[in-house]
């Protein structure tokens, strides 16, 4: 207790230079809960709208479909898949999804032509929420086409104009149909929508030997997180249900976004880190000269009988005492930071354009949850133990009888 | 009874590089109850005798028994347990914590000995008082005047009931009416209560108090006068 209260007003003894270091971690804390919070926003941001707008929570397919592609792989156990669904209360929508080529005025573009039932597509996000010209799968007869602008504006194409579009059917031979586009649509993902077109299912289907056609079943779970073990769970409950199909969440269907997520997770570790070692100097240096400076009283605390232990415990304390401070202040102001920007989002509209590339809203919605603080708080603490090291063996090892000579 | 004994005890900085003898086979008695003044030209060893003797510093060669154990045999751990326990200090400056009170500070040694509270605020109180401190308690050192807070550091040299106190130039920075304080404190501690002091001094007013005063010039004793 006294080496507390010896530690805690040492503390203050030089207002300015503690000052000055707990400002220095409470800004590495900030920092820190800035960028768990832009990443896990961003992140956040990137794989919930791709969830969104293209693989769904849960997509069940033909065990050989996601290899292949290829028409001959479908759902033959359509009835079924949809019953257990219907069963487990999962909203979802079967789909044709078909590789081909979309062909107009001598232009040719390598296609994935989804077939979809717009009755079915409202449970789950409907491509129609993007419709930004035009109408939705309608507004002609016969084969209405959704197009996204980024294809349009490539292919030179308008409202009203015809497109053909080429793939394959189950077993293998080429065949076309003729559409109309209806409607243009925006994902804000330009990636994918350069290489997308969606058409009604049933369209897609009449060329096909199987009028019912469907190789791939979305599932979108709603009021879920993407990274809740819910979908995996989930998945493997679909999965044991439906033993000759494959189940797979999104982390599978699209394992390069499961890997994103992963890899910024190892990039706020470099930055947590770059950030941590900046703070060891600092604190190590304010430390050490506080031990230097004091080397006479420490020598006399020594002389009077100041075991080692404690003598080094006592600087150890000194270090604790500045993340007891600096720890609460910059959790408090990284919550309010925090709260700020989940309920305002971090407007990155200037960069909009290059975001829309991967589908990332401009806005980005912080988010952190309350172990990353946990995590910060412990990391600073522990660092302050560490960067404490040396200056309290240097205090340990000064010989009084050296230190109070004059 | 001796308190200290001191055996052919020698001193020698940088034996390796420029080798500086501070003792030269120094031998000294103190026995119990004694008020006895190092005195010398500066650099004649005292401050090297009251570190060895205090334990705070390693003979080159010789013994220093303090009531009876050798200190000169322990460790550096073993010879912080006892300081704490047996020898009290006064040093010329410096000699109290600057974040902690008077009161805190005459404690500070009763806490590193595990004294229950109350048993140390007590005597830490008592300390105080004895010393004309009474009112000062809870004043910290930058309050108080040069002679406060070496009264301040007597009581805390007394607050561990050491079996003897050494003091190194204590009067060295104070001016003549806290030196008489000073010492008139001390001497009544040692008459009253029988407390052993050894001091280094060069100050003329301390050495005619003191009732053995021994001169060491070189490294050596050189004369041992007892009053």
């Amino acid at each position: 207790m006294i080496l507390l209260k010896i530690a805690w007003r040492n503390l203050w003894r030089n207002p300015l230079r503690s000052g000055i270091v707990i400002l220095a971690m409470v800004f590495g804390i900030v920092v820190m809960i800035f960028v768990s919070g832009f990443y896990t926003g961003l992140m956040g941001s990137y794989v919930k709208n791709s969830i969104k707008k293209q693989y769904g929570h849960i997509q069940i397919h033909h065990p050989a479909f996601r290899e292949y592609l290829e028409t001959k792989n479908e759902i033959k156990t359509l009835e079924k898949a949809k019953k257990t669904l219907d069963e487990a209360n999962l909203p979802y929508a079967p789909r044709t999804i078909a590789m081909g080529l979309a062909s107009v005025a001598g232009k040719n573009q390598a296609i994935k032509i989804i077939g979809v039932d717009t009755a079915f597509e409202k449970n789950i996000s409907s491509p129609q929420d993007y419709l930004i010209e035009g109408k939705y799968l309608s507004g002609t007869k016969r084969n209405p086409v959704y197009i996204s602008s980024s294809l349009a504006n490539k292919l030179g194409l308008k409202l009203r104009k015809k497109i053909k579009l080429s793939y394959a059917d189950e077993t293998g031979t080429n065949i076309s149909i003729a559409g109309k586009i209806t409607g243009i649509y925006d994902m804000k993902n330009k990636l994918a929508d350069l290489n997308s077109i969606y058409v009604n299912q049933s369209d897609l289907n009449k060329n096909l030997i199987n009028k019912n056609y469907c190789n791939e079943i979305i599932v979108r779970i709603p009021d879920i997180d993407y990274s809740s073990n819910e979908i995996d769970l989930i998945t493997q409950d679909i999965q044991s249900s439906l033993p000759a199909l494959e189940v797979a969440s999104w982390k599978e269907v699209a394992p390069e976004l499961n890997a994103l997520v992963g890899q910024v997770k190892t990039n706020q570790i470099v930055v947590r880190t770059i950030i941590l070692i900046a703070l060891v100097f600092g604190i190590l240096n304010t430390l050490l000269m506080s031990v230097l400076e004091r080397k006479y009283e420490i020598g006399m605390m020594l002389a009077i009988g100041l075991n080692k232990a404690k003598t080094m415990l006592l600087i150890i304390i000194e270090s604790l005492c500045l993340s007891a401070v600096a720890g609460p202040l910059g959790i408090i102001l990284s919550n309010l930071m925090i709260m700020y920007f989940a309920q305002n989002g971090l407007d990155l509209s200037v960069i909009s354009k290059s975001l829309e590339t991967w589908g990332i809203d401009p806005i980005i919605i912080m988010k952190v949850n309350p172990q990353t603080y946990w995590a910060i708080f412990i990391l600073i603490t522990l660092t302050n133990i560490g960067a404490a090291i040396y200056p309290a063996i240097k205090a340990m090892r000064l010989r009084p009888a050296e230190a109070i000579r004059k | 009874m001796k308190v200290i004994e001191v055996n052919k005890v020698e001193k020698i900085y940088n034996p390796e590089k420029v080798p500086v003898h501070a003792l030269r086979g120094l031998d000294l008695t103190v026995n119990e109850g004694e008020f006895t003044a190092i005195v010398g030209p500066s650099g004649c060893g005292k401050s090297t005798l009251l570190n060895i003797i205090g334990g705070i510093d390693n003979p080159s060669s010789g013994h220093v028994q303090v009531g009876g154990t050798d200190i000169s045999s322990l460790n550096s751990n073993e010879l912080i347990d006892f300081r704490k326990d047996n020898i009290g200090f006064i040093f010329q400056a410096y000699n109290l914590i600057p974040v902690l009170t008077a009161m805190e500070n005459v404690e500070f040694v009763m806490l590193l000995q595990n004294q229950p509270k109350n048993q140390r605020k007590a005597r830490a109180e008592e300390l105080l008082v004895a010393v004309g401190l009474g009112d000062k308690m809870d004043k910290r050192p930058s309050q108080l005047s040069g002679g406060q807070q070496q009264r301040v550091a007597v009581a805390r040299a007394l607050a561990s009931k050491p079996k003897f106190i050494l003091a190194d130039e204590p009067t060295a920075n104070l001016d003549s009416a806290s030196t008489t304080t000073l010492l008139d404190i001390m001497k009544e501690m040692n008459e009253k209560e029988g407390i052993t002091f050894v001091f280094s001094t060069h100050d003329n007013r301390v050495i005619e108090k003191a009732k053995r005063v021994v001169y060491i010039e070189d490294g050596v004793v050189v004369d041992d006068q007892k009053k």
